[in-house]
């Protein structure tokens, strides 16, 4: 592409303060999950289901890394970055992260994300729904170790599951 | 007697009898996998196989028994795929619990701030536990810190005892072992100061010494380790020094000395002191630093001795 006018930069935040004076830092997640299915739902109808996932995928990582240098900021070990991204998800309310298990010399790691931004409370549709949440999770991680990650949703509240569960492996070189 | 017909059941009453029997066999079978700790088999009954579903049914009941036994059991690495709010709800008491011994790992490992944010009371009690844990061990590190210091100085100079200088020589010199740099190592004694104990008393000998290590602190870099060897007798390790630089470090020093003033009861003493010096080049490993050091003293030691024997109040090395 020749010239871009929307490549992200944290100035499409914006200045909330400023700008909400009244309604504040707040909207509901009906808002949120419009924004997101209806955008799936053209990208999807445009590009089919499994294009539309890579680039949800994608946005989702771009969201992650830049979530970390802006709000994280910090590269501590990784037990004590898990607390810092737990707090931070829990303060910004996108769910209620949690680590099954973490193996540091496979570089795997089982996650779970309760009451998620994303899914929590849709029907059971009979496959997991948070591509973007596997990207904005590979990217928190890329934001830490530097590495490439690839996050797998292996449950999730649309498979009938009450938290989602994901599986986090280094990627082969 | 003429025979009686048999009165036809109608199709719906065959239906009904025939379903009311049916669900009576779905429920038993349920109730034997929830219900019966001594069924074991998982094959689906003959005359149920025809249900619509009942695989589905079957592999969901077997899976809610086995995860709430493994859970009962304390064993968190059972696997399921099967979904629903019931197995749903077990598979997330599952993850909670397995975060929760995540979390207990960190802990174990020295890393005091994760918090449990879910089992009600008992995340309370464990967050209580955890927050006190941490404030003992951050006591308990201070304690240890500074009777660590305690023991690692000498109580009249405050500056390094022979311990402390081993171990600190050790690091210094291990670390300039890669570099291949040459360090000098300066043995140092007041010349005649069971002159000024004998003289002056004891009290006097303190200040004497308090006043000679300020003397040698002052014309130290910060990086260079001094420590208190013994009685009167002092070490001073000038690392990436070579000798030539060194011999220059200490001449400087036998001057200031020489330049002190020490008051005392109305006098002003004065003082001198005598300089052995060698260099290191290199240095063992762990196993053999302390002969190697041992070694290089007693070479200091022995020009200190020329040093006291030319007249003292000079630097030999």
């Amino acid at each position: 592409m020749a010239s871009r006018q929307y490549e992200f930069s944290w100035d499409f935040i914006g200045d909330i303060e400023e700008g909400r004076p009244n309604l504040g830092n707040y909207t509901r997640i009906e808002v949120y999950r419009l924004f997101q299915y209806t955008l799936r739902d053209i990208l999807e109808d445009r590009y089919g289901t499994e294009e539309a996932d890579h680039i949800l995928y994608d946005a989702g990582f771009k969201a992650g890394v830049e979530f970390c240098r802006q709000i994280i900021k910090e590269k501590p070990n990784l037990g004590a970055f898990v607390e810092i991204v737990k707090e931070k998800l829990l303060e910004f309310k996108i769910g209620i992260l949690r680590v099954e298990q973490a193996d540091m010399d496979k570089l795997t790691f089982l996650l779970t994300v309760a009451e998620d931004l994303d899914c929590s409370g849709l029907p059971d549709m009979g496959h997991a729904v948070c591509t973007y949440d596997e990207g904005f999770i590979a990217g928190i991680f890329y934001h830490q170790s530097g590495k490439i990650f690839e996050v797998k949703e292996i449950d999730c509240w649309c498979t009938g599951d009450r938290t989602c569960r994901f599986q986090v492996s280094q990627k082969a070189p | 007697m003429p025979s009686v017909p048999e009165t036809p059941v109608p199709p719906a009453m065959i239906a009904t009898t025939g379903g009311t029997e049916l669900a009576q066999q779905i429920v038993d079978y349920l109730l034997q996998i929830l219900g019966s700790p001594r069924h074991k088999d998982e094959t689906i009954p003959e005359q149920l196989r025809a249900v619509k579903n009942i695989e589905q049914l079957s592999a969901l009941a077997w899976s809610i028994r086995k995860i709430s036994l493994a859970l009962a059991n304390g064993d968190l690495e059972y696997t399921t795929h099967e979904r629903g709010v019931v197995i749903g709800g077990l598979k997330a008491l599952q993850s909670n619990l397995r975060h929760l011994t995540w979390q207990a790992k960190q802990i174990a490992v020295g890393d005091y701030s994760h918090r449990v944010d879910f089992i009600g009371e008992f995340s309370e009690s464990f967050n209580i536990m955890t927050e006190q844990l941490a404030n003992r061990i951050t006591t308990l590190a201070n304690t240890s810190e500074k009777y660590r210091n305690q023991s690692f100085r000498d109580h009249l100079t405050g500056i390094y005892n022979r311990v402390a200088f081993m171990h600190y020589a050790q690091t210094t010199l291990g670390r300039l072992r890669e570099e291949n740099s040459l360090s000098t190592l300066i043995i140092t004694d007041i010349d005649k100061f069971k002159h000024v104990n004998d003289h002056y008393g004891h009290l006097c000998g303190d200040e004497v010494l308090r006043a000679f290590t300020k003397c040698l602190l002052v014309g130290i870099r910060p990086s260079d380790l001094i420590c208190r060897y013994g009685g009167e007798e002092f070490l001073i390790l000038l690392p990436d020094i070579p000798l030539a630089s060194g011999r220059a470090v200490a001449e400087r020093l036998r001057l200031n000395v020489a330049d002190l003033r020490i008051s005392h009861g109305g006098q002003q003493l004065t003082i001198t002191a005598s300089f052995g010096l060698t260099e290191i080049s290199g240095a063992p490993d762990k196993s053999s630093f302390n002969d190697f050091i041992t070694n290089i003293i007693s070479r200091a030691d022995v020009n200190l001795y020329k040093a006291k024997e030319a007249g003292r109040n000079r630097v030999v090395g």
